[in-house]
């Protein structure tokens, strides 16, 4: 994926998101996704590393270890 | 009580004023009355308030004014009046989250949060602003107005709890709770010259509380004091069964902790992070605040956190992709009731792709890990609490340095995103005031669970400093 995003884009992942922007709103969306994807994109590529191959998401800290409560 | 005594009522913090009603000096009803008084005299100024229950508060004072009287006692929260962000659920009174989607939404039921704080007897006042959804730091809301920030009314107070804010540094309650996704009760604490303290994901309870962000949501109190923080934090934190991310985790008396000081604490700061592109006010406010604490006898380590950059871009995938599934049918179907700044962040949620939230996530365990790590040399992370001071009234960008513009959103998270992704407590104190008279905050990051140490650090440091004592002058 390209790091810009252009207007002619956003038509294509309005299909994909099942959202009709009207075209006055694509310019705000693809003046944000252009700051944003490249700034996800070099995300994406360090944690794609080997190196971080073992992390998985961490997406809630419901049951923390024991070693993580700090002792009473 | 001798500094209480040469002030009026509503400017009391909430332990001067719980003891105030302990000893019975005071009734429930003169201190709701007082507030109100006071929320009459700075609403027009200051917009902190989606809705006053001025009439209910008095009724709830009445009772609780009887109980007491009757020798129940319930403790430090009893007859206090408190404020409540508004997109946490209050059974029969509105709950808009600052939207105008839910603008005549009245809940059955109370949110957990404050649920416990009616029954450790707080008297609810009302239910202050927010930005739309909390999707955003500014608390400039197209619906029921921005709210001011009371030290410059010009100013902005921060968000997405920047009501919450307000009403405390404006004296309009004794408390408030906020919400924190990606800072919104830190940042606003900061700007406002308040104390607010986000806690670990899953020790306070988010049931009815209207999400953000899922995975990084909580809900934490905003006080004058550390003191007073913890005196709330006290009855909120704690498992939910209604709450399927609460945690099971004891709950220690913050209070009893409190005045333990800080020797021999050892404080982190990472300073290529920490001490980096923000304006020079708040960086000399933190750096001499770091030296007070040295003076109490705390250590201060410089710690490296090889991936500490990236955090900002991960914060804003996740917070952008968990609303944007939130809101999918309300954007679909009313797309015009939500506000211009807020509608666009949730049609750019939708476009990002599953493998960026993925690694954003990823990096969220990598970033945690780094963090648990270093807690092994260090007691608490300090660090701004933003990198700038309050910006004029709807500001959507910032300059920090050099004189460039800089986007609001992503400037204001350099900061608190970090304790957000990682889901580590994190309080901002007040640590000084710029030479044009707006507050600085500092945040203390602790272990996860370890609110007790951040409150401790916070009380020595406010016992050694007077920033949280001052107060803004309305007139």
């Amino acid at each position: 994926m390209s790091d810009e995003i252009t207007e002619k884009e956003i038509e294509v992942f309005e299909r994909l998101a099942d959202l009709k922007l009207k075209a006055e709103r694509r310019a705000a969306v693809a003046g944000i996704l252009s700051v944003w994807v490249p700034a996800a994109n070099e995300l994406s590529r360090k944690m794609a590393e080997a190196r971080h191959r073992s992390l998985a998401p961490n997406v809630r800290f419901t049951h923390p270890s024991a070693d993580e409560v700090a002792e009473r | 009580m001798k500094q209480a005594a040469t002030r009026d009522l509503h400017q009391s913090t909430l332990l001067e004023a719980a003891e105030l009603v302990e000893q019975r000096k005071v009734s429930p009803l003169e201190l709701t009355d007082a507030v109100l008084k006071q929320i009459e005299r700075a609403e027009p100024k200051i917009n902190a308030f989606i809705t006053v229950v001025a009439d209910q508060a008095r009724a709830v004072a009445r009772a609780h004014e009887a109980m007491i009287a009757a020798g129940y006692y319930l403790g430090p929260l009893h007859g206090i009046p408190i404020a409540l962000k508004d997109n946490l659920y209050t059974k029969g009174i509105r709950s808009t989250a600052g939207s105008k989607v839910l603008g005549d939404f009245v809940p059955n039921d109370d949110a957990t949060v404050a649920a416990r704080l009616k029954a450790a007897g707080a008297i609810i006042v009302g239910k202050t602003n927010m930005h739309e959804f909390a999707w955003g730091g500014t608390t400039d809301n197209p619906h029921y107005g921005p709210t001011r920030n009371p030290w410059n009314t010009e100013r902005f107070p921060a968000g997405s709890s920047g009501g919450s804010g307000a009403a405390v540094a404006a004296r309009e309650c004794f408390g408030a709770i906020g919400t924190d996704t990606g800072g919104s009760i830190r940042l606003p604490a900061a700007v406002n010259g308040v104390t607010g303290i986000r806690p670990t994901i899953g020790r306070v309870s988010n049931h009815n509380i209207v999400p953000l962000a899922w995975s990084m949501d909580t809900a934490g109190p905003m006080t004058r004091t550390v003191a007073d923080c913890a005196a709330m934090f006290n009855v909120i934190a704690g498992h939910d069964p209604k709450d399927e991310a609460s945690a099971r985790v004891p709950v220690p008396d913050y209070m009893a902790q409190l005045n333990v000081g800080v020797r021999g604490i050892r404080v982190g700061v990472v300073p290529d992070y920490f001490f980096s592109h923000l304006q020079p006010a708040v960086h000399d406010a933190v750096r001499s605040a770091l030296k007070v604490l040295e003076g109490e006898k705390a250590q201060i380590l410089d710690v490296e956190i090889a991936n500490i950059q990236g955090n900002i871009s991960a914060q804003l995938t996740i917070e952008s992709a968990e609303p944007s599934t939130y809101h999918q049918h309300w954007l679909r179907s009313r797309p015009q009731d939500y506000g211009e700044d807020v509608r666009v962040l949730l049609e750019v949620g939708e476009m990002l792709l599953a493998t960026h939230y993925i690694q954003a996530q990823r990096y969220r365990t990598l970033l945690r890990h780094e963090f648990i790590e270093a807690f092994e040399n260090v007691d608490v992370f300090i660090c701004p609490t933003l990198p700038f001071v309050a910006t004029p009234v709807r500001s959507t960008s910032v300059v920090i340095e050099g004189g460039d513009e800089e986007d609001m959103l992503s400037a204001i998270m350099q900061y608190t995103g970090v304790a957000s992704l990682t889901g580590l407590p994190s309080m901002s104190v007040p640590c000084g005031f710029s030479p044009d008279g707006l507050p600085i905050g500092m945040q203390i990051i602790g272990r996860p669970f370890d609110e007790a140490t951040i409150f401790r650090v916070g009380h020595q440091y406010q016992q050694a400093t007077d920033w949280h004592a001052r107060e803004p002058n309305l007139a």
